[in-house]
């Protein structure tokens, strides 16, 4: 039985926020910290634990409208991580019900795994339609950035799903 | 339509997972439609080249904002660090500042003026202090300076610019402390000069008043040796000010037909342009220095505490 208390933020409102928090480390806050030899993919760990707390239709959509938005906001081909984002949507959705959601560890690696899933297909795209540049250095600025895409989408799981008594607050 | 979690448990309808993958199909063919259609150049449709044309707008639109931001933001962070780096260029400045003053000492000992206690110089580590302002009576031509007791500021300190000696602290707050200039009515100052040894009283002597920069040398007997151009020096006899602190240079001697001379000193330092002192700890002359070096490292330079 779920309680709900009225005027607590539900899914979508917490699933927004995080998107915004997401876009916001990802476009305004880290390329100003300078670190260059490691790229985190928040936006990238935003899309699955979307995929993991809500129906495969909306995440798919979820994911395609991040990724234009991103593509939007790097300046770059309009599409391309639109294109990379909803396979792993897509595949989270489809086995969310093998994937264990309240483990730690879980969620940890599915986060980690999407970013090798996204360059790979950044990486088809390029081939194919010779769009693009990306660099060896870029590729791996983004397996270093693992740690930090997977332990944000952790963070942003727990936020969305929360735990404990904090749970009784998520309005259904 | 959005769960969270519940969809995991809910049991799928007949035809889900088809839908599903027709939509990622639509997604994928969609987006690559896109990058197809901005990446064509030649013999593209003109209703593509169009829509491409309008996306670019708004993309352009959209990136300019998140640059806008970033722009903001890294403004801000620039501010921050110009302000950081600012402390330590004056922090440094200081240091500079110190450093000059004791190498022009080291130049005076080393044009021979031995005879000088070079440990009066130990004086310990300095305050480095900035000039706030004249104190709250500009009447009375004293200077507010922005270290007090809590940095370990004395009443009776002697005070110092890279330039030369500027007065001494009367009175001490807690954050602040007054100073009163050389130049002050009220103020004197036992010096000699730093050549031929002929030693007297600076001070106003009521002819200029607050502001005016040049002291007179009094109680110095006619038929002395005085040159002009000759620096004058400290010569602690007043109890206050430790040996060898400079003054200012001789800009006039006169014979006035009495027993004294009429000797002019312009002082060293530009109080108009005052910004930066160090104020050293008060000690009496006569008394040893608490932690004095040996003569032979008395002029190796301190730095002065961190403000």
């Amino acid at each position: 039985m779920r309680i709900s208390v009225a005027g607590a933020p539900g899914v979508t409102t917490r699933l927004a926020l995080v998107a915004i928090a997401a876009f916001g480390c990802q476009v305004l806050l880290f390329p100003m910290t300078g670190i260059a030899a490691v790229t985190p993919e928040f936006v990238l760990a935003t899309v699955v634990v979307a995929a993991l707390v809500v129906a495969p239709i909306p995440a798919i959509l979820f994911a395609v409208g991040c990724g234009l938005l991103q593509d939007a906001f790097a300046g770059g081909v309009i599409g391309l991580h639109g294109f990379a984002f909803p396979p792993s949507a897509y595949l989270v959705s489809r086995f969310r019900a093998a994937i264990r959601a309240n483990s730690k560890l879980a969620v940890f690696l599915v986060c980690a795994s999407a970013a090798p899933i996204e360059v790979g297909l950044l990486l088809a795209l390029e081939q194919v339609s010779g769009v693009g540049a990306t660099s060896p250095r870029q590729i791996a600025s983004v397996f270093l950035g693992l740690p930090v895409t997977a332990g944000y989408g952790l963070a942003v799981y727990r936020f969305v799903v929360p735990r404990g008594p904090a749970r009784l607050l998520l309005r259904a | 339509m959005i769960s969270p979690r519940g969809g995991a448990r809910r049991k799928r309808a007949p035809g889900q997972g088809r839908r599903d993958f027709l939509l990622l199909l639509l997604a994928l063919a969609a987006n690559l439609v896109a990058v197809t259609v901005q990446v064509r150049r030649q013999g593209s449709v003109p209703v593509l080249e169009a829509a491409a044309h309008a996306g670019a707008v708004g993309q352009d639109l959209i990136r300019s904002t998140g640059q806008g931001a970033r722009s903001l933001l890294g403004g801000f962070h620039d501010v921050r660090a110009l302000a950081r780096e600012n402390d330590d260029l004056r922090h440094r400045l200081a240091r500079l500042e110190w450093e000059v003053t004791l190498q022009r000492g080291l130049a005076h000992r080393a044009r021979g003026f031995t005879e000088f206690d070079a440990a009066a110089f130990a004086l310990g580590e300095p305050v480095p202090a900035e000039v706030t302002g004249y104190s709250t009576s500009p009447v009375e031509g004293r200077l507010a300076v922005n270290r007090g007791a809590r940095h370990g500021v004395t009443v009776g300190g002697a005070v110092m610019s890279s330039s030369g000696l500027v007065g001494r602290i009367v009175s001490v707050a807690r954050l602040a402390s007054t100073l009163e200039p050389l130049t002050h009515a009220a103020a004197a100052v036992a010096v000699v000069t730093s050549e031929r040894r002929v030693h007297g009283l600076a001070r106003n002597g009521g002819e200029g008043g607050a502001g005016t920069e040049v002291l007179r040398m009094d109680y110095v007997p006619a038929g002395r040796d005085v040159v002009v151009g000759e620096e004058v020096i400290t010569s602690s006899l007043d109890g206050f000010y430790p040996k060898g602190l400079v003054v200012g240079t001789v800009s006039a001697v006169r014979e006035t037909g009495g027993m004294l001379l009429d000797i002019h000193i312009d002082v060293a330092v530009d109080f108009s342009a005052l910004e930066r002192v160090f104020i050293l700890p008060f000690r009496p002359t006569d008394a040893p220095a608490p932690d004095a070096p040996p003569a032979e490292e008395a002029w190796r330079p301190q730095p002065p505490s961190p403000s």
